[in-house]
């Protein structure tokens, strides 16, 4: 008998990349355009604290949690679709978000504070919405429908974007774009523990059905035979991920990258399954998506990058190395 | 053991690959696939599933597996409805493998082998060392023992079928359903995944029912054999019964005369022009 | 000759008469008696030249003076030619900085002459009426000119302890006026202090404004709101004291630029009396 078979434990993956996401926040929080020190923070100087507690740490936990929300739907996407180019907006769910912003600046809600981000959100779940009504079939869902609403409305969606664009005063439309590129600028406590819930629900929903979502990846057909209620599985693991996807892309715009990659990225390195898979893809994105918000803040000394860029140049070549060395 | 009464399937082509017609509407504008099939299943059988495409084989294994609900007509397993028995507790006694299984993503044999195991998990649990070496038996049982820590993907389609029926025999079924394990194999694979089954039928009293297309390897190990055709059941019967020119004649639609117990297909003499008289 | 090249040598001189009468001038006529405005700023410096009688169409957004509403307008970012033409203008006057770049191309294809006059400086729009002012022939081309550098000039101060203004045409996220801009040159003239280093209209982080809060901060009146200005400070825990100002006035580089240059000197003195 082979020893090197026995089950490997999951501590240790789990344990690094935990590691890897506090070394990461702690440098997010340390670093900035102000030039503000722990100590100085500790010891009670207000300008201190409020650079460091209340506009850095909140930020850099936000972009933790949004990129753990991209990449779990993203991983869970991949492998209820066996399809490894799913992202977590391959529903239409980002199209949706988008068009609930586009539309809302275009109105001049833009103005007023929160607003855009409440219809974003509500863009975003009636996009999922359509795009399960325009696949359905009395009891079934096929997956295929699925892939193709969602290309369909994506479209559909980004026409009403430009049009929108178009229609938008001009004082408006700079901020609209760069939400369109994915940007944590203003992060507040509120938006934390607002976000952390979805996630945190989320979370535990997908690790209930996890030993079931891990099944797809043999098939449909086979999943059936060995006992997974395939309609039901597919349901709960599209409606959360759609959700979390949702209230993430609300928050912060359209960060592209994370969803689709670091799922990947954690495969190559590990080669596990879904329930492997889910909570490391939850640390790896989120650090990635820490990392990518430091680098883009600190990238230009004078103003702030958009954080969708960096996710890619931290990423990419992270994972061609890992593509080169792998078999 | 397995009781198929009575039972018919119809796909609904507008509806989607898997999903079924209305009742109702059986046997309009709909593709029946299984018509009024019945057939007992008893253990320790080895029994080839035979017949033209589209003669219904892969739906009646898919029907049997829980994959697809029958129309009409029931199937009865350990005198329980199918439909009334717990979906892991049936999964962990009839095992499916289906045509061209193909992972979504790439993974070790001895991972796949031990996700046959999942029907005995709860919801929370994860594989003990028990369920490894229950894995690594079975892949000991289908002469692959040394592909435990090999990819999928580095394997030859004889490696991978094996490791597959490993998978499969992982949960001790008491029925094996495979549909079409043969195809794209070459002659001694063939005869070595042949012998394989017979053997494993023998050993441990589990019966398997498998489709296949090669009539003679079927008919050299298998107990008993059945011909599907326009999704009724043609015939049941011992290799004997089934493998006989006349047979063959009416059911596939070819020419054929019997070698030392293997059906041959009378090939005619050609004219000195060229064509068949 | 022979054949051949009589044949040439009277085709050419055929198609050279042809250009000839057909071909129109793309230099301004002498004349100008209808001209389009395609940006507020141009508008009401066309009107300051005097030279309003002579306006028949203008963009979506020109607003002052009132009477100015009630013309025609021909669009906004990407201006239909199609109505600029239907109003048979003489003359086409854009911002250089508002210009699509493929409206000249456009416009010579009609055969009506573009003229681009660059205001994103307050040094630029005195030489700006000037220079409309030569090419429409208005009466009152000098007088607005003396007008604008004499009420500049009165709006000059030095300031002993120049306070730190931050403009923000944006409050999420926050984009402001950077040096080298139109609303960094009031800053300059009227003895105030830029709070942001860079040029342009850069995006301005949360953590700078909350380590290094500006005494002011000033905001367009339409573009932004006050509860957006709220949360903003709000979220970067600084105590600003922030004011409104008249967003057509301080964003549009034009004659009214007196006017900006006054309020914002009303601003910084109220400030300066209360620290």
């Amino acid at each position: 008998m082979t020893g090197s078979s026995r089950p490997r434990r999951i501590i240790g993956p789990i344990a690094l990349l935990t590691g890897g996401l506090l070394f990461a926040l702690i440098a997010a929080s340390t670093f900035g355009a102000a030039a503000v020190s722990w100590r100085a923070a500790l010891a009670g100087d207000p300008t201190a604290r409020a650079v460091l507690f209340d506009i850095r740490l909140p930020r850099a936990l936000l972009a933790a949690l949004i990129g753990a929300a991209l990449a779990v739907a993203g991983v869970t996407f991949q492998t209820l679709l066996r399809n490894p180019l799913a992202d977590p907006f391959i529903l239409g769910v980002s199209g949706g978000a988008a068009c609930g912003a586009a539309v809302s600046t275009a109105l001049g809600w833009a103005r007023i504070p929160g607003l855009v981000s409440v219809v974003a959100f509500l863009g975003a779940l009636a996009a999922t919405a359509a795009v399960f009504l325009l696949a359905r079939r009395r009891e079934y869902t096929d997956p295929t429908r699925l892939l193709l609403s969602g290309l369909v409305l994506n479209a559909l969606f980004s026409a009403v974007i430009l049009i929108a664009f178009a229609l938008s005063p001009q004082s408006d439309l700079a901020a609209a774009v760069r939400w369109m590129m994915g940007t944590l600028f203003g992060a507040t406590w509120s938006d934390v523990a607002l976000l952390g819930v979805f996630v945190a629900v989320s979370m535990a929903i997908l690790m209930t059905i996890a030993n079931d979502v891990r099944m797809f990846a043999f098939g449909v057909d086979d999943a059936k035979a060995r006992g997974v209620d395939v309609e039901r599985i597919q349901r709960i693991g599209f409606v959360v991920s759609s959700i979390v996807t949702g209230a993430a892309v609300a928050v912060s715009g359209i960060i592209g990258f994370v969803g689709l990659l670091v799922p990947h990225l954690i495969r190559l390195i590990w080669r596990r399954d879904f329930r492997v898979l889910l909570p490391l893809s939850a640390l790896g994105g989120a650090t990635l998506l820490v990392l990518a918000d430091l680098a883009s803040r600190v990238a230009l000394s004078s103003s702030e990058l958009p954080v969708g860029a960096f996710t890619a140049i931290l990423g990419v070549p992270f994972f061609l190395s890992l593509l080169r060395r792998s078999r | 053991m397995l009781d198929v009464r009575g039972v018919s399937f119809a796909y609904d082509g507008a509806r989607g690959p898997g999903s079924p017609a209305r009742p109702d509407r059986l046997e309009s504008r709909s593709h029946v696939a299984v018509r009024e099939v019945t057939v007992v299943f008893e253990r320790t059988q080895l029994v080839a599933l035979t017949g033209p495409n589209g003669s219904g084989k892969s739906t009646l294994l898919k029907l049997i597996a829980r994959v697809l609900a029958p129309q009409s007509g029931e199937i009865i397993f350990e005198q329980r409805n199918v439909r009334d028995w717990p979906a892991k507790e049936y999964a962990r006694r009839v095992g499916y493998l289906p045509q061209d299984p193909d992972p979504a993503f790439p993974m070790r044999a001895i991972d796949v082998v031990v996700s046959g195991r999942a029907p005995f998990l709860g919801r929370f649990e994860w594989e003990s060392d028990a369920d490894y070496e229950e894995a690594e038996r079975a892949l000991a049982l289908c002469d692959a023992g040394d592909l435990a820590d090999r990819y999928l993907d580095e394997m030859s389609g004889g490696e991978r079928k094996r490791v597959f029926l490993a998978r499969v025999l992982a949960a001790h079924p008491r029925l094996v359903l495979l549909d079409e394990p043969l195809t794209a194999l070459d002659l001694s694979h063939v005869q070595q995944f042949s012998a394989l089954l017979r053997d494993i039928v023998d050993r441990t009293g589990t019966t398997v029912l498998y489709a296949t297309h090669d009539l003679n390897f079927a008919a050299a190990y298998c107990d008993r054999m059945l011909v599907m055709r326009g999704g009724s059941l043609a015939l049941d019967g011992t290799p004997s019964a089934v493998m006989r020119p006349e047979v063959v004649r009416e059911l596939f639609g070819f020419e054929a005369r019997s070698v030392d117990g293997w059906l041959v297909p009378r090939v005619q003499p050609q004219t000195p022009s060229g064509r068949i008289p | 000759m022979n054949g051949p090249w009589k044949f040439i040598v009277h085709r050419s001189a055929f198609i050279v008469l042809l250009a000839l009468c057909c071909a129109r001038p793309t230099s301004p006529p002498h004349a100008v008696r209808r001209v389009i405005s395609l940006a507020p700023n141009i508008t009401e410096i066309i009107v300051a030249a005097g030279c309003q009688a002579k306006i028949v169409g203008t963009d979506n957004f020109s607003d002052y003076p009132e009477a100015v509403k009630g013309l025609p307008k021909v669009g906004g970012v990407e201006p239909d030619v199609e109505q600029i033409v239907a109003l048979r203008p003489d003359l086409v006057v854009a911002s250089a900085s508002g210009v699509h770049p493929n409206l000249r191309r456009a416009l010579d294809a009609v055969h009506l002459p573009l003229l681009v006059i660059r205001t994103d400086r307050l040094s630029a729009v005195a030489p700006a009426i000037g220079e409309v002012g030569q090419a429409l022939g208005c009466p009152s081309t000098s007088s607005a000119v003396s007008l604008i550098t004499i009420g500049l000039q009165k709006q000059r101060r030095m300031r002993t302890h120049p306070p730190r203004v931050l403009f923000a045409v944006w409050t999420d996220p926050l984009y402001v006026a950077g040096r080298a801009t139109f609303v960094d040159d009031l800053f300059s003239i009227t003895g105030a202090r830029n709070a942001v280093e860079a040029n342009g209209w850069p995006q301005y982080s949360l953590e700078a404004l909350a380590a290094h809060p500006p005494d002011l901060l000033l905001y367009p009146n339409h573009s932004v709101t006050a509860p957006a200005v709220d949360a903003l400070l709000r979220r970067a825990h600084a105590k600003v004291v922030a004011v409104a100002v008249d967003e057509n006035v301080f964003t549009r580089p034009g004659p009214r630029v007196t006017l900006a240059a006054a309020e914002l000197n009303r601003i910084l003195d109220q400030w300066e009396r209360s620290h």
